[in-house]
């Protein structure tokens, strides 16, 4: 063990490392894992009778909500399921975005099984059920699955989806096929491609082919998708549906769309998924002020089947969290209290209100040889208030770079997977900026036309829509919506520069022309990097809503204290795609690329050698592989520095139109 | 025998064992008698040696000093009777102990207080009235006297009787000092309001009780300050858990300032019977 845990001050639901005290709240535990036995209870013995159940669990911030997630997923292991949500701060919950993200996550290892994706638990889970074996040992009955020949274990799925089908007439045959399939995917690429399906994805060409699809499974389908998901896990390892900080859907002026939204959905899931076992995470406060006043009767009695409120830890849990943490230090010159005094230790364990993330930060501390906190602060005298602003300061500097780091990976794993960014979350991520810019609006807008949010800019109303898709035919269905919206209003369109147009897809490139031809759209290429900020943004809002900021000195920051650290330090009235958005950057691509090259650090000398040597090698590639490649090794490259490398190089570079680049000696 | 009595003449071997074992017991329990520190032979010695060491002998008993047995249970915030001082010593009879204790008021060590009917004992941290307090409240007391007595229905302005009351203790003098266990402890029937209030004011729902809405429940009884020290101290004790406010500037700035402060910067703005207690 190391001491990164003291770091940690926010638990990670997928954490490999973890320190727990069991008997803290586990009364909370046993409630949530009595609910799973019995929704598998019911769905093997009566099916029919099976429903979703949905409980609630209230704390403050630092109580360990998020914590006990991961005890959960530890100690059930294969025997569940484990989805953890975070709902969006800005736009409205939708099935297709919970679809999603129960997929991804099915993509998640199972703990205890080795890395295993929670996919294969899932599957295995249920055909060893239907097979009448134990349903705990998942792996070890794909592994006998995996042995049979291709036609043995196809007629063996065959059966399994026909048993399914006799206890549940109403599952989706096609889909419950796929994710049969998924655990027996004969590449990984095949794997992606059957997960993509399932989570609604809008799938390419090849993935299309590869799974034997025709089509990608549309937004209709997302609820009939989760119903057949949620009955199907109940059998072996049900699926635990944990929203986490709820209290980032309440407004400042109150209860708005958003809550609606959840209320809505969450009840109709109860309503009509069987199995599902559904966790309401929230802030005490939060809930019972501003969350469940807003919730009518039947919404209440949906959601509020039963209710947890978390205990903070005893004088005594506190101790025994202190020993367990210290001994969890590595070279410990005394046993415990050490490294606290005596009395700091007693201090510690019976001052009143003290959370498990206050406990930890006292201890790093402590481990750091720095003061503790043992006095109230009830109000910053003014000499201290310049210390605690830098502290702020620096703790927002920390927790940014961390946000931003996570984007990063994110967005590196959608890269790999050859997919766009959730689109849901980059739109929630404008709209966060919108709250840092004076003379423009940035409001959400339920539409069947693909358009996302409405920019106000004055009297000037323009609409925006992120497009994500895939597939040329999806993507051409998409801009020939947008073009009839263009015919009446202004349109803004935005797209990861890394899925651009394809040459070939000539049908969907003449829609794009179409579309620009009104006269009425703009087209917005943004790179990796403005969505890994839209993204660290927006995730950055929603802790500090949650609490969930620290201080350099682990003290929790306030709402408006980011916000305002956010409006100075951050700029963002000056980020790329805010400035596009704004149509303050109007002009050619080579204006665009000033203004970014401009804007951004200047690329060290190692990245702008990378792409030539690259192209040294290859010989010949697309400038896309090129730029993929460059910035995977250098996260500063940007498809601006490569192409101006490339350019440079003109006495050893040739370019084949705007795509394709190779050495001159060809 | 007479070689025994030889022998008995020599210190024992565990000498020094058995003057730490009595120095130990006197620290703990004040006073020991003669008889048990150990044979005959031993005693004159052990009696000695704990002279020395600064310890009272009576013609039965070795004791800490009465002065110091007084000191330390003030110093632990004790109040005592002064009609009951001697049981809060060992080893000192009853004249003894008040004699000691009134030496202690005269040296400024500790205050002589009445409370109701009875001379009280009670450290000199606590805050009394000053000799020209006394006298201020005095003059106050002939007047008020004076016109209670009147026939024609005479009487005072409150007014002015707060403003004499105001200059005859400043606020200063009036705030309670609260650094003694005596005065932070609540009384049982204190405690038992704030509990019942913590009841009263319980969410159905979320089990727990806002405290603001306690503080304004145990008025008038209860004073702000009180209320919000009632409280910690009933935390402190185990019987509450006070826990931090987690809301987005859900309290206005009154409501903040009925919340006890809590650990770093926060307020503790809810409370919840523990569980060991609930009914």
């Amino acid at each position: 063990m190391t001491t990164t845990f003291l770091d940690s001050l926010h638990a990670d639901p997928w954490a490999e490392q973890f320190v727990d005290l069991p008997s803290l709240n586990a009364s909370v535990s046993d409630a949530i894992e009595l609910s799973i036995g019995k929704v598998r209870s019911v769905a093997r013995a009566e099916p029919q009778a099976l429903r979703s159940s949905s409980l609630v669990v209230l704390g403050p911030p630092g109580a360990g909500k998020t914590h006990l997630f991961s005890r959960l997923r530890r100690r059930l292991g294969p025997r569940a399921v484990f989805v953890h949500l975070r709902p969006l701060v800005h736009t409205e919950i939708t099935p297709r975005f919970v679809l999603h993200e129960i997929v991804k996550q099915l993509g998640y290892g199972t703990h205890g099984a080795s890395g295993v994706p929670q996919a294969h638990t899932l599957v295995g889970s249920l055909l060893a059920h239907l097979r009448g074996k134990g349903a705990f040992f998942p792996q070890a009955f794909l592994a006998e699955c995996e042995a049979l020949s291709d036609a043995e274990r196809e007629q063996r799925l065959d059966a399994a989806v026909e048993q399914v089908l006799g206890v549940w007439q109403e599952a989706d045959e096609s889909y419950l096929r796929r994710l049969l399939q998924v655990p027996f995917a004969k590449t990984a690429a095949m794997q992606r491609a059957l997960l993509a399906w399932l989570s609604g994805r809008d799938c390419d060409v090849t993935q299309l082919q590869r799974i034997g699809a025709t089509a990608s499974l549309g937004e209709d389908l997302a609820l009939s998708a989760l119903r057949t998901l949620s009955a199907v896990a109940s059998l072996g390892a049900p699926i635990v549906l944990v929203f986490d900080q709820l209290e980032n859907l309440v407004d400042a002026e109150g209860p708005g769309s958003r809550l609606l939204a959840y209320a809505n959905l969450t009840a109709e899931l109860v309503d009509s998924m069987r199995g599902l076992v559904l966790v309401h995470m929230a802030l005490d406060t939060e809930w019972s002020r501003g969350i469940e006043p807003a919730l009518n009767l039947s919404q209440r009695s949906r959601l509020l089947m039963a209710r947890e409120t978390l205990s903070l830890p005893s004088a005594k849990e506190r101790e025994e969290l202190l020993r367990l943490w210290i001994e969890c230090l590595p070279e410990r010159p005394l046993p415990y209290p050490w490294p606290f005094t005596e009395a700091q230790a007693i201090g510690l364990c019976k001052r009143p209100g003290v959370t498990p993330r206050m406990l930890l930060v006292e201890c790093r501390r402590a481990f750091q040889g720095e003061p503790i906190e043992l006095d109230d602060e009830p109000s910053p005298e003014p000499a201290q208030v310049a210390e605690r602003l830098a502290l702020d300061g620096q703790g927002l500097e920390s927790e940014w770079e961390e946000r931003l780091l996570t984007a990063r990976a994110l967005a590196e794993q959608a890269a790999e997977r050859r997919e766009a960014i959730d689109p849901s979350r980059l739109a929630d991520g404008l709209l966060a900026c919108g709250q840092f810019l004076d003379a423009a609006q940035l409001t959400t807008l339920k539409s069947k036309d693909g358009v996302q949010l409405t920019l106000t800019l004055g009297a000037l109303s323009v609409r925006l829509a992120f497009l994500h898709q895939a597939h040329p035919k999806s993507l051409g269905s998409a801009i020939a919506k947008l073009t009839s919206v263009a015919e009446r209003e202004p349109v803004v369109v935005l797209r990861e520069r890394a899925h651009d147009l394809p040459p070939t897809w000539k049908d969907t490139l003449a829609k794009r022309s179409a579309l620009l031809a009104t006269g009425r759209a703009r087209w917005i290429w943004f790179e990796r990097e403005d969505a890994e900020r839209l993204l660290a943004l927006d995730s950055l809002l929603q802790a500090a809503r949650s609490g969930d900021l620290t201080d350099a000195r682990g003290a929790p920051i306030s709402a408006p204290t980011v916000s305002e650290w956010v409006a100075v330090t951050l700029a963002i009235p000056k980020w790329t795609i805010v400035r596009d958005v704004l149509g303050e950057d109007e002009g050619s691509e080579e204006r665009e690329e000033e203004v970014e090259a401009a804007l951004k650090p200047v690329p060290p000398e190692a990245t702008s050698k990378g792409a030539l040597a690259l192209v040294r090698r290859l010989r010949i590639a697309s400038l896309d592989r090129v730029v993929r490649e460059v910035t995977r090794l250098d996260p500063l490259a940007t498809r601006a520095s490569v192409v101006a490398e490339l350019e440079a190089s003109s006495h050893e570079v040739r370019w084949f139109g705007r795509s394709i680049v190779g050495v001159r000696a060809l | 025998m007479g070689k025994a009595k030889e022998k008995g003449a020599e210190p024992p071997a565990d000498m020094p064992a058995r003057l730490a074992r009595a120095c130990a017991q006197l620290e703990g329990e004040g006073a020991i008698k003669l008889t048990a520190l150990g044979p005959p032979v031993v005693r004159g010695l052990l009696a000695a040696e704990l002279g020395k060491l600064g310890f009272e002998l009576t013609k039965t008993a070795a004791r800490k000093p009465i002065a110091s047995q007084l000191k330390q249970s003030l110093a632990d915030g004790a109040f005592i009777a002064l009609k009951r001082v001697a049981a809060h010593v060992a080893g000192a009879t009853p004249a003894e102990a008040k004699r000691v204790a009134l030496a202690l008021v005269a040296d400024g060590a500790a205050h002589l207080v009445l409370r109701g009917k009875e001379e009280v004992l009670v450290p000199a941290s606590v805050g009394v009235l000053s000799s020209k307090e006394l006298a201020a409240f005095e003059a106050l007391a002939k007047v008020v006297a004076k016109v209670a007595r009147a026939k024609n229905g005479l009487s005072l302005l409150r007014s002015d009787l707060t403003e004499a009351l105001a200059q005859a203790l400043p606020a200063s003098a009036a705030a309670p000092v609260s650094n003694t266990r005596a005065e932070r402890m609540p009384g049982s029937a204190a405690l038992s309001s704030v509990l019942s209030a913590v009841d009263a004011t319980r969410d159905a729902q979320t089990g727990l009780s806002f405290v603001p809405s306690i503080v304004a429940r145990l008025r008038p009884a209860f004073s702000s300050d009180a209320a919000r020290e009632a409280l910690l101290i009933a935390a402190h004790s185990g019987l509450l858990e006070l826990r931090p406010e987690g809301g987005i500037n859900r309290l206005s700035p009154e409501e903040l300032s009925l919340c006890p402060p809590g650990p770093q910067g926060t307020r503790l703005s809810w409370a919840r019977r523990t569980e060991s207690i609930s009914p």
